[in-house]
């Protein structure tokens, strides 16, 4: 007996030594010395955090940045949990359009920051919409944004567009038609028409980019943006209308051929890895992702266009997207330090480092010259941007998300109709409101 | 005389040394005392998350602050979802064509090895190997040689109809696509059990058998099946219940689509629960899932009786 007791106290005493051992919680000091530990989303965003932590250090030579890297999918599973315990990180990587910022400012779980917004001028820097946007709730601002950007754009293989005999040049809005012609003629040749990323993301931004071609008015359309359930004469938004006719165009499109093989089950990654592989006329994607398909140095230039208008709706503008940002978690344990750091990120300063790493920085107030680091395409879209238009993006509530981007690859497959997926999804954002 | 004496003595000393009553209280606190530690644990983290469960299955809940009462309306809403009628559907044939596909090619293989096939040695490792991989390994592996455009399996079988456009990427094939790929992995679990009972089988019942005439076939069939069948039985159960609990491998090689053609109840629960922070819809479909796995389980006990072939058998 005393051969098993022995062992296991041992084992015991020296689990409870290293626990005691073990890191202590950081304590919160006024100056916000210590360690603030910032959770990033991977990609883009986490290599310009990356890039500032040297110089936030060195201006404040006390403080310590720890950077938490998570992807997309683990923040969307995780945030509202993680922000709202204790082990909340000091900083942490929000979304307005993910169903956790709302839910976290409702529980009082995020520290307000409305003075992170008025430093260096912050509020006045973006465009109104932006202050006065989704950030801001019950008149306070909860999180602080970061970088712009919009979608979804077309990019184009230009090689495979000459071959076809396509004359487009960048910044180009087909017609519904013209757009139907340029895929038979690329199907002529033996390329496919458009990759998209139907199991993503992504599916969601062409059924908004065409719901927005279908509207007749920026009011309309702004309906859909505030994803109201109904208009104002009380006719259901989404079963009747521009997103009905939105869901019967990608029907249309996808008995026209328009889409890859096997777009349907698709990620918005291995679209892009299809429309490099050189094969493809079109991809329906980001400026966000551009940098990670050049980064593959793919064997023909990449030229952009506009979505295509349809018969009696609007000019098709650029659908721009201000909703990433950063939160301080009310158990952040140095939210001194944190919001240090959000205002240096916030700061010009903080914002010119955006560009080298592939994002594009919100605020107005910088140096053209910056822009210089972006990719020849972005750049051109930016110089294009007032005279093509702007408006703001479709972001429904997650649940509407995610029954879009499956009726998507439903009706890709024909396992639902225009109709069928328009009435459910209805119906989501019916019991969502209610 | 003195085994006489020696015992006499002993039943004289006993009643001294221990009461019959106090002793017996004193084994229930003994056990009980034991007991404690394993019970608490049990309640805290078996009982009280089950418990939380089915209360918070009648309300609505997204992820913070407090939940509402909802009543019977997330059943309701299940009743009427057709995502989660796919979900069912798609779990009753993953986990009988699964089931079926591992246990008979794990037993095949088994009697292969059993038999000292030539090479019998490398065929263990290598069907063994899959099982051994991890889930991401597996999916990432099985989607690239799927993909309709780049995949080395779709063009190798396009002459297959319904191969060339992605076994993954439609919908009418995809779960089919799915089942394929967990039967490739999952099968070397049952072969390694069922060669651990074959070859408790004696090899004078065998050659006895093969004396009377019986060739592999026969005796496999009326010889050596029969005499694992109790190990059969349980790893049949075993893979049923493995595979009705599926989630890591769909979510990893399909996420569910495309569509919802590849929706099990796993990944529906996952999807409400956490994407759609919608947790008291998940916890009724997660209620209603373990019933039905119950149900079947027990079903199945019932038929087959594992435990009173293992007694007797």
């Amino acid at each position: 007996m005393k051969r098993i007791i022995v062992p296991i106290a041992a084992t015991v005493a020296a689990s409870l030594l290293v626990a005691a051992c073990g890191e202590a919680p950081a304590k919160t000091s006024a100056n916000g010395s210590g360690t603030v530990v910032v959770t990033v989303v991977s990609g883009d965003m986490a290599a310009w955090v990356k890039s500032a932590i040297p110089l936030f250090e060195k201006k404040y030579p006390k403080i310590n940045v720890v950077e938490n890297t998570e992807t997309q999918e683990q923040l969307l599973a995780n945030a509202t949990q993680l922000y709202s315990s204790n082990d909340a990180p000091d900083l942490a990587f929000l979304q307005t359009n993910m169903s956790a910022y709302p839910l976290l400012v409702k529980a009082g779980d995020l520290e307000p920051v409305d003075d992170v917004w008025s430093k260096d001028g912050l509020a006045n820097a973006v465009p109104t919409d932006v202050s006065d946007g989704p950030w801001k709730q019950d008149g306070h601002y909860y999180g602080v944004v970061t970088d712009q950007t919009w979608a979804p754009d077309i990019f184009y293989n230009k090689a495979l567009f000459a071959k076809a005999g396509i004359s487009v040049s960048d910044g180009y809005r087909p017609t519904d038609q013209e757009f139907l012609g340029w895929i038979k003629k690329l199907k002529a040749i033996g390329a496919q028409g458009l990759a998209i990323g139907g199991d993503d993301f992504t599916a969601k931004h062409i059924t908004g980019a065409l719901t927005q071609a279908w509207t007749t008015s920026s009011a309309q359309w702004n309906e859909y943006v505030s994803n109201a359930a109904t208009t104002s004469n009380d006719t259901p938004l989404y079963s009747k209308g521009p997103y009905l006719e939105a869901l019967q165009t990608i029907d249309a499109w996808n008995k026209a051929g328009v889409f890859a093989k096997g777009s349907a089950g698709m990620t918005a990654a291995q679209a892009e890895s299809l429309f490099a592989s050189g094969n493809v006329g079109m991809l329906s994607d980001g400026p966000f992702d551009l940098p990670a398909i050049m980064s593959g140095n793919p064997p023909f230039d990449i030229g952009w266009m506009m979505y295509p208008t349809m018969s009696t709706g609007t000019k098709t503008p650029f659908l721009t997207y201000t909703g990433d940002g950063f939160a301080i978690p009310t158990h952040a344990k140095n939210p001194v330090g944190a919001k240090l750091l959000a205002e240096f990120l916030a700061s010009p300063q903080g914002q010119a480092l955006l560009p080298a790493a592939g994002s594009i920085p919100i605020r107005s107030d910088l140096s053209k010259s910056l822009e210089s680091d972006l990719l020849p395409q972005i750049q051109e879209m930016m110089a294009m941007m007032p005279s093509l238009g702007t408006a703001p993006i479709w972001s429904p509530a997650q649940n509407v998300e995610t029954e879009a981007t499956n009726g998507f690859g439903e009706l890709l497959t024909g396992q639902t109709t225009p109709d069928g997926l328009a009435a459910a999804v209805q119906e989501m954002v019916g019991s969502g409101q209610s | 005389m003195t085994l006489l004496r020696t015992a006499s003595a002993t039943s004289r000393e006993l009643p001294q040394r221990r009461h019959p009553v106090r002793g017996r209280h004193r084994e229930i606190w003994v056990t009980v005392v034991l007991m404690l530690p394993a019970l608490i644990l049990a309640a805290v983290f078996l009982l009280y998350p089950i418990i939380n469960t089915i209360q918070l299955s009648f309300q609505d809940w997204p992820g913070l602050g407090p939940a509402t009462s909802a009543g019977f309306s997330n059943f309701t809403q299940l009743v009427s979802d057709p995502g989660f009628r796919t979900a069912i559907t798609n779990n009753l044939l993953f986990a009988v064509v699964v089931t079926a596909g591992t246990v008979g090619l794990g037993t095949v293989l088994a009697l292969a090895i059993d038999n000292r096939v030539r090479f019998w040695r490398i065929y263990r490792f290598v069907f063994f190997l899959p099982y051994v991989m991890p889930i991401t390994v597996v999916a990432i592996m099985w989607s690239n040689a799927l993909d309709p455009n780049f995949g080395w399996v779709t063009h190798t079988l396009s002459f297959i109809p319904g191969v060339s456009d992605g076994l993954l990427d439609t919908p009418s094939s995809a779960i089919w696509g799915v089942c394929w790929v967990a039967i490739w992995q999952l099968s070397g679990f049952p072969m390694v059990y069922m060669v651990a009972a074959l070859s408790t089988i004696p090899p004078e019942v065998e050659q006895a058998a093969q004396l009377d005439g019986a060739g592999p076939v026969k005796l496999a069939w009326r010889v050596s099946l029969p005499m694992v069948r109790d190990t059969l039985a349980t790893v049949v159960l075993l893979q049923l219940i493995f595979s009705f609990k599926v989630f890591d491998l769909v979510q990893a090689l399909t996420q569910g689509g495309p569509g919802n053609s590849t929706q099990v109840l796993g990944t529906l629960i996952y999807r409400d629960a956490f994407i759609n922070n919608d947790f008291g819809y998940a916890s009724a479909v997660a209620v209603v899932a373990t019933i039905i796995i119950v149900l079947i389980s027990l079903a199945y006990l019932a038929v087959f009786k594992p435990g009173k072939i293992e007694r007797h058998g």
